[in-house]
Parts: structure tokens; sequence; C-alpha cells
């Protein structure tokens, strides 16, 4: 059982990919939940601090600051598509939470 | 390909008890040029120095029984393993887990590094160093002519002394601290973390630096030559220092989130961004 949970996170974070959104997106997609948690966000968090928990927190703050940086940039890109700054905060808010979870996963295998 | 396992109990060296549950032992590896060294360790502490010689020497002091080192060097010599890990069945606490590592190695040996809690200190190194912690300060100084890549968590970053570099940091939550960091390339990004950059930003290099919420503070020497470019989307930019306006750039600048302009010849390229986070340039 455990085994399997395993297997299914890690497939989870090496299948992770931050889809960078085009330009022109709508307000809908810049959701208020951004800095919530996911489902691989959890999962993620789940298994650092079955692994490693005296990281956990770290992860966690990480990873909330990380959803509302890209929440933010989403935001200012909504605003203004043609605002340059914005879409390279975006891209950098993107890198960062890619990090965070090539970070755990190498965290996170046996 | 067929690696060759350094049994700790029979290791070159020195193996020696220090008091309650402490052992230290040291080891020599031969590593060939351009050879790599990967240390894995979570708690405790990661030191590396530059030694002459075409050897590898690892000292270590465990703190408990619960925990081993395997040491694995493959057949050609061009990559040695160091991986602290808790042995089977056991239960360590985070004290019991620390391992403490002085590893010495010879110029031109690349270097991966790493940790959960333990700080890594590097010093003097030449090659590739790729360090990553979660959590655990990471110091760099005195390395020239190298690639540098540092990946954290909430790790503190502090970087002196790193010359003609390529160096790559995300922090994320961690703040960063550059002294004399020259290129041609530094870039540096995190989420919370503040960035201070205080140097001259020499070398022709190109320069960034990116946070989300952080602060940036760049503290530059009037012979510095920058093409400088801040910007924040909706924090503050201040500038202190002489700086000539550029008669054209890229975005129109905004009093108090942005502005553009040169000193010197401006032979160094620098952006500096941030989201929310204020942005300060000063004269040294």
């Amino acid at each position: 059982m455990a085994l399997a949970t395993l297997a299914v996170f890690t497939v989870a974070l090496v299948n992770y990919r931050p889809h960078l959104p085009a330009a022109q997106v709508t307000a809908q997609n810049s959701t208020s939940q951004a800095a919530q948690f996911n489902g691989d966000d959890q999962r993620l968090i789940r298994r650092v601090s079955q692994q490693a928990p005296e990281v956990s927190r770290a992860y966690e703050v990480s990873l909330r600051e990380a959803n509302a940086y890209i929440e933010d940039a989403q935001q200012a890109v909504n605003r203004d598509p043609a605002d340059d700054a914005a879409q390279e905060q975006l891209q950098q808010a993107y890198q960062q939470k890619e990090t965070l979870y090539q970070m755990a996963v190498a965290r996170a295998l046996p | 390909m067929r690696m060759m396992k350094v049994s700790t109990t029979a290791a070159v060296g020195l193996a020696a008890v220090l008091c309650a549950g402490q052992t230290r032992k040291e080891t020599r590896m031969e590593i060939a040029p351009g050879g790599t060294v990967n240390i894995v360790n979570n708690g405790g502490s990661v030191n590396l120095k530059s030694g002459a010689g075409n050897h590898v020497v690892v000292a270590y002091t465990t703190h408990s029984g619960k925990v081993e080192v395997d040491e694995t060097n493959t057949a050609d010599r061009r990559r040695i393993e160091i991986r602290t890990h808790v042995l089977p069945e056991q239960k360590a606490s985070a004290e019991e887990s620390m391992v403490d590592y002085e590893i010495t190695v010879p110029a031109g040996v690349s270097v991966s590094v790493s940790t959960a809690t333990a700080p890594i200190t590097v010093d003097g190194l030449r090659g590739e160093i790729s360090l990553s912690s979660d959590t655990g300060q990471v110091t760099v100084r005195n390395v020239a002519r190298s690639h540098v890549h540092v990946r954290g968590v909430a790790a503190p970053v502090s970087l002196s002394n790193v010359t003609i570099g390529h160096v790559d940091i995300a922090a994320n939550s961690g703040a960063v601290q550059l002294v004399d960091v020259t290129g041609p390339k530094v870039s540096v990004a995190t989420t919370s973390g503040n960035i201070v950059y205080q140097g001259d930003c020499s070398s022709v290099g190109d320069y960034l630096m990116t946070t989300h919420s952080g602060n940036i503070e760049l503290t530059l020497p009037p012979t510095a030559s920058v093409d400088l470019t801040a910007r924040s989307v909706s924090g503050t930019v201040e500038n202190d220092f002489p700086l000539q306006k550029k008669t054209h750039t890229s975005f129109v600048p905004k009093a108090g989130s942005s502005f553009a302009g040169t000193s010197n010849s401006g032979s160094s390229s620098v952006e500096l961004q941030s989201f929310s986070g204020r942005i300060r340039v000063k004269k040294q």
C-alpha cells in the first residue's frame, strides 16, 4: 500500500509541468484560490512531511508563497497582457514553483 | 558502471570515538581530473574546501550508531558518492541522524551537495558547484571561474568573492546576500526572500535579480559600469546612485515604479525586477 502511494506520488511529481498561460487569459482563469493548495500541492506536502518532517513547514510556506506569486502575477497579466514586467514575473513565479517541486521529488524519493 | 564501496570500517584513516555516540572517520579516495563528487546529508553540516593532488579526503563525525555513511567510487574514479542514511529498522531523531562532514576536493572536480537542514559551506573550490538545501544556510566564498548553482526552499544564501562566475540562485523564501560576486552571468530569483548585492557588477556581465515580495538592495561603487533597469509591478523603486538617463528604453519609465540609466560605459547589464517588493539602488 505504501509502495503504491509512493508510486502515485512520484508519478504526479515527475509529470508536474507548470503550464505557462497565454498572454490573453480570462479573468476566470485568475482564480482567487491560486494561493491555496491543489491536489498535487497537498500530496507534495503530505509526502515531504512523511519523509522529512523537519522541513515540511518550510515547503508548506514556500509553496503558499509561490502560489500567491502566481496569482498576483496572473492578475497583473490579466489587467494588462502587454505588460512585459508582469509577464516576466509570471514566468518567474512558475519557475519558483517548479524548483520547489523538483526539490520535493528529490526529497521524497527513497 | 561498476561501483566500489568503501567500507567505513575498513577505511584508511582515523576512527576515533569522541563523546557519547559520536564517531569520527576519515577516508581518502582517488578521483580523476574532471570527476564529480555527490554528497547527500540531511542534517548536521557539510564543509568543503579545496585541496591539492588527486584525492578527495572525507572526514565525518556521526552523532549516533543509527546512521551510516556510504561512500562509493566508480572504477574509473570519475564519480564519488557520499550518502548518509539511517540504518534499517532504526528510528533516529533529528539529532541522531546528523553527520558533520569536512571534505577536501582537488581543483577541477565538480561537486553536488543536497541537504535538508544541514548548512553547506564551500570555500575556494574550482569546478562546477551545485548546492541544494531545504533550510540549511548555504555559504560560498573565494570561488573563481566556476558555475555555481544554488537551490533552496527557505535556506539563506550567502556568496562572497565569487568572481568570473556563472551564478544561478533560486532561493524561494530564503534571503540572498552577494558580496563581490561577478559574472559573466549572475541570476538570482526569490519569492519572498530579500536580495542584497554589494559589488561592482563587473566582468561585462548579465545580472538579473527578481523577486515577488522580497526587497532588492543594490549597492554600487562610483566606478561601476552598468546599464541598469529596475522595475516593480506594484512595489516601489528608489535610486540614490548617479545614473545617466537612457535615451531609449524598451519600457516607459514610471516614477516610483521603474527607472533605467547607465553609469560609466554601461558595460554590464543589470536588471532588477520585483512584483511587490521594494527595489533600492545605492551608492557605496
